[in-house]
């Protein structure tokens, strides 16, 4: 059994189906890179997975526990309760979206800073004044050190208007990382950038695989760098999984006629 | 008169303009809100009402509102409006209605200028709704509606002379009758010094508060 186990997962709007039927398993500390043409539904898919969109139909399990099935006559989930189950993942816009009141180190703590007090709360101590203190000095230094592994120390206090667009997805990547997803989702995270800053932050991504064996989700039209870092490539026409592969078979000896047209085009 | 007489005449009514700008503010800015969150609202027929009523209270004149308020509860209810504190209060009322629902259109545009991706990027990261417009986008609207906020405060207190056809009390009716006792012209133009210093009192404050949120783009 897979760590994450993502079952027949359909979608449509309105009367376009967009996700037509999508499995696939990510075993722990891998990565999967995700590749597709324009319109292919790998960021309706993302979306999914991360609660943005509810799926018409499938399933989605987290170490064996399904944390959505889209037949389960559960009824609408409580806000509560969506909130809890989205916290499996982590997800990265390929707009950044940082909040732009807040510096790098006020969006990576905000979102963890909130969750902290409402526990806080739920233990009676949220009156209790060393033990808040306490909890804001953990935040505070964990913040830190993901800022140190984002390489943005010296930036903590710079408001996102103030950075480059490089810096910018790194601080998003550690807002992402500051609650410790289980599974961290990427939509093409370098496609707002300028060519010449794509290269800091797919260092940092790659980071992540090397040094603390994330669980990725990687969609991104960057060849080179899936090749480099996936464990596992899909590539996706048309809302399904036209080819899935190790890197090597995908991109060196594809099988399918559209994987084909795809990845010669993109030469 | 004397200049001084005159300037303490004045001074009279200016705190009577005083007390109508302020007490429209204040209650526009919640009213306003309120009648924004209804015209965003998913629920088709609260929409429908509170669009409908800014229609009608921004498609018709403000002088006209006044006189509704001022005189409707004499007419259609039995309830004549006939002292100073009376009139005064229903004229606030029609201010504050009046310029609620030019208020609610600009906050209603400020809180749909936000992307959706703060939204969702709140979302992601757990954060509840309230949290979200709270801590997130409340800011980012404030910001928006400065400058569009600052104008209609300017334009308000150049209202409160409409003020004039129901109560006479306010700053710029002083300055007529003087103007019509006296037969001179030059305390319509010292009235409108008052406006002017006060509006420039304004700029300079809400200029301040925009400043103060420079520090971040939206
Ligand atoms: N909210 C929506 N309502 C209607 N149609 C949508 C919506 N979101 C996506 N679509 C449609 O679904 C299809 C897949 O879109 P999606 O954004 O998932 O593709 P993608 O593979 O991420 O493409 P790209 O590489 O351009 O980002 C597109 O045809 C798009 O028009
Ligand atoms: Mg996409």
């Amino acid at each position: 059994m897979a760590f994450l186990e993502i079952k027949n997962i359909k979608k449509s709007f309105g009367s376009t189906e967009v996700l037509k039927g999508i499995d696939f398993e990510v075993e722990k500390g891998k990565v999967l890179v995700i590749i597709g043409s324009s319109g292919s539904g790998k960021t309706t898919l993302l979306r999914c997975i991360n609660f943005l969109e509810t799926p018409d139909e499938g399933e989605i399990l987290v170490g064996g526990d399904p944390v959505l099935d889209a037949a389960s006559r559960e009824g609408r989930l409580s806000d509560e309760e969506l909130r809890r189950r989205r916290l499996h993942f982590g997800l990265v816009f390929q707009s950044f979206n940082l909040f732009p009141q807040y510096t790098a180190k006020g969006n990576l703590t905000l979102a963890a800073t909130l969750q902290a007090k409402e526990r806080l709360k739920a233990q009676g101590l949220h009156k209790n004044r060393q033990a808040v203190a306490e909890e804001m000095q953990k935040l505070s230094d964990k913040a830190d050190g993901v800022l140190a592994r984002m390489g943005l120390t010296e930036k903590a206090e710079f408001y996102p208007c103030q950075l480059s667009g490089g810096q910018c997805q790194r601080v998003a990547i550690g807002r992402a990382l500051m609650l410790d997803p289980e599974v961290l989702c990427f939509d093409e995270p370098t496609s707002a950038l300028d060519p010449e800053l794509t290269g800091e932050v797919l260092r940092v991504i790659k980071s992540l695989k090397d040094q603390e064996q994330r669980t990725m989700i990687i969609v991104t039209h960057e060849m080179e760098f899936a090749r480099n870092v996936a464990d596992k490539v899909i590539f996706m026409a048309d809302g399904v999984i036209e080819e899935e592969g190790t890197p090597e078979e995908v991109f060196g000896n594809p099988q399918s006629e559209k994987t084909k047209a795809f990845l010669a085009h993109d030469k | 008169m004397t200049f001084w007489q005159i300037t303490t005449e004045l001074l009279g009514g200016f705190v009577y303009t005083l007390a109508i700008f302020g007490i429209t503010l204040i209650a526009a800015i919640p009213f306003g809100l309120l009648v924004a969150l209804g015209s965003m609202s998913q629920f088709k027929p609260l929409n429908v009402l509170c669009r409908g009523f800014v229609w009608v209270i921004r498609g018709t004149p403000l002088m006209l509102q006044i006189i509704v308020f001022a005189y409707g509860p004499g007419l259609w209810l039995g309830i004549p409006i006939r002292t100073i504190p009376q009139q005064l209060l229903m004229v606030c009322i029609a201010f504050s209605i009046n310029y609620a629902c030019y208020f609610s259109e600009i906050f209603r545009g400020g809180i749909e200028s936000i992307s959706q991706g703060q939204y969702e990027a709140g979302q992601v990261l757990g954060m509840t709704k309230r949290q979200i417009f709270f801590k997130v986008v409340l800011l980012q609207v404030i910001k928006r509606i400065i400058p569009p906020m600052s104008n209609e405060i300017i334009t308000l207190v150049k209202d409160t002379a409409l003020a004039s056809v129901v109560v006479h009390v306010d700053l710029f009716t002083i300055a007529k009758q003087i103007v019509n006792v006296e037969v001179i012209l030059w305390p319509l133009f010292y009235a409108g010094l008052f406006y002017l210093i006060f509006n420039g009192l304004l700029t300079v404050l809400l200029g301040k508060l925009e400043k103060r949120l420079e520090y971040f783009k939206v």
